[in-house]
């Protein structure tokens, strides 16, 4: 379970949040839209503790986040999987080595062991056989689908998607959605999933949360927000340029 | 005048901060070698890069510095008829500041900015996000590893360069000046000293300690894609560079007092 409570974020200077609230039940998946700097990945970097809200708590599994540091931060990071938008692979390493880094860090396992679970991860994600690449010889798609799998390796009971489908050609966008609409049944994981595709939000979340002017604008199930009569909702998800939010 | 206090504090503050952040990137560094949490594969990698890979241009530069030095002590020394202490000059030059200041710099050019580059991509592409989102330390994976490798190849480094400085100052001292190979030799055994060397590799271990520390600390605080980058790595090499002359100077000062 995630909670965010009264949170307020501000950095350098400028307001990104204000008073947020939001309750995520355990295997419950949400996701968060809203224009490009309303603070969609600045959520994420709470829930994982990588910022710290100038206000508020995040809760974590019943944990506060913000008064962690050190190993009971890592202790509970354990238990996060983080799909970066660019997907953030280590340069330096294969796509096994990538994918089998959590498991190699923080849990005593035979490299046999390893192996098996990243070829069966890179299999989930459709991308067996690819252990021996680097991340410079991937696409766009794949890099996302192998920092999936790099999340997905140790098994986290919560999942935070960045963009998982940004930028990617529609039989990639569907490809990825159809993965986490898999992982959702299989692992049953808590997700938030920050995103600026309408059509992934409604498809593959339980409920969606509109960020707009530091606040939440709306919160309900995507039927609900696909429904709304707000003309700022309304406007953002029909991606119209008339209308009250001016860019 | 309102507005030049303002730069100023804001200087001021930005400074402090840099320092606090350094301080901090160093506690962390002890705690973690401290608790004996090392990865040796990626030390080892780096100490191959780090230390290996500088083995030729340390031998040439080194080589050439020992030389000129040879060539301009025997002059001076020729003409005041002590042509026979130019092996011994040579030698505590080499041993007290060359040695240990060549490599240095050599390695703060060479290596350094690869480590800042190398962490300025990482950071300015998430991956050291990655890392603290994959609840590993980035002090720990990264910077340990440069540290200890920094550590324990600069001081050998210095060793090598003694060792190529010494021999370029007698190519040219027996060739050029026409020095004998044993009043050469000679010199070096009556002035030159193991301390002389001992304080030598004090001083690379100081080094070592700032390259690390400045190129990692700046790659870990890189800001702004490919441009931002450039600019730390050029800062760090500039800062290593300046903080190696002058922490040189302050070590000549306490080591060699007496």
């Amino acid at each position: 379970m995630i909670r965010f409570e009264s949170i307020s974020v501000t950095l350098g200077g400028r307001e990104i949040l204000r008073d947020i609230d939001l309750e995520i039940q355990r295997g419950e998946t949400v996701a968060v839209i809203g224009l490009s700097g309303a603070g969609k990945s600045t959520l994420l970097k709470l829930v994982v503790g990588l910022l710290r809200p100038t206000k508020g708590k995040v809760w974590v599994n019943g944990t506060e986040m913000s008064g962690l540091s050190g190993k009971a931060l890592y202790d509970v990071r354990k238990k996060i999987g983080l799909v970066f938008q660019e997907g953030a692979l280590f340069d330096s390493l294969t796509v096994g080595e990538n994918v089998a880094f959590g498991l190699r860090q923080h849990f005593k396992l035979a490299e046999s062991e390893i192996w098996k679970r990243v070829e069966e991860t890179l299999e989930v994600v459709g991308l067996a056989g690819t252990e021996a690449l680097f991340p410079s010889q991937l696409s766009g798609g794949m890099r996302k689908r192998i920092s999936l799998a790099r999340a997905l390796a140790y098994r986290p009971e919560i999942l935070l998607f960045d963009e998982p489908t940004t930028g990617l050609d529609p039989i990639m966008t569907n490809i990825i959605n159809s993965l986490i609409l898999q992982l959702k049944r299989d692992i049953v994981a808590t997700s938030i999933i920050v995103t600026h595709d309408m059509h992934s939000a409604f498809a593959v979340s339980d409920r969606v949360a509109m960020l707009f002017d530091k606040r939440f604008m709306a919160v309900g199930t995507p039927a609900d927000v696909q429904q709304s009569v707000n003309p700022y909702v309304r406007q953002f998800i029909e991606g119209s340029a008339e209308g009250p939010i001016q860019v | 005048m309102e507005q030049v206090l303002s730069h100023l504090g804001h200087r001021t503050i930005a400074f402090l901060e840099h320092v606090g952040r350094m301080i901090r990137l160093t506690r962390d560094t002890c705690y973690y070698l401290g608790k004996g949490a090392v990865n040796y594969r990626l030390t080892v990698d780096q100490m191959a890069q780090l230390g290996v890979n500088s083995l030729f241009i340390v031998f040439i530069t080194v080589a050439f510095a020992g030389m000129v030095l040879s060539l301009e002590l025997a002059h001076i020394a020729i003409r005041y008829g002590v042509g026979k202490m130019v092996g011994g000059g040579v030698a505590i030059a080499m041993a007290r500041e060359f040695a240990p200041m060549l490599p240095a710099i050599v390695v703060a050019g060479r290596v350094g900015s690869a480590i800042t580059a190398e962490i300025g991509s990482m950071k300015v592409t998430e991956q050291i996000d990655a890392l603290e989102a994959l609840a590993t330390s980035p002090v720990r994976y990264l910077v340990v590893p440069r540290f200890l490798a920094c550590a324990v190849m600069i001081p050998i480094l210095t060793l090598f360069a003694n060792f190529s400085g010494n021999w370029g100052g007698y190519l040219i001292a027996t060739s050029y000046a026409q020095i004998t190979p044993s009043a050469y030799m000679d010199s070096i055994h009556r002035m030159a000293v193991m301390e002389d060397l001992t304080a030598g590799l004090i001083k690379a271990l100081v080094f070592a300690i700032l390259i690390s520390l400045v190129s990692c600390h700046q790659g870990m605080i890189t800001e702004g894609g490919a441009a931002g980058v450039g600019k730390s790595t050029t800062t760090s090499v500039v800062v290593s560079i300046i903080l190696i002359f002058a922490t040189n100077y302050f070590l000549s000062y306490f080591l060699f007092k007496s």
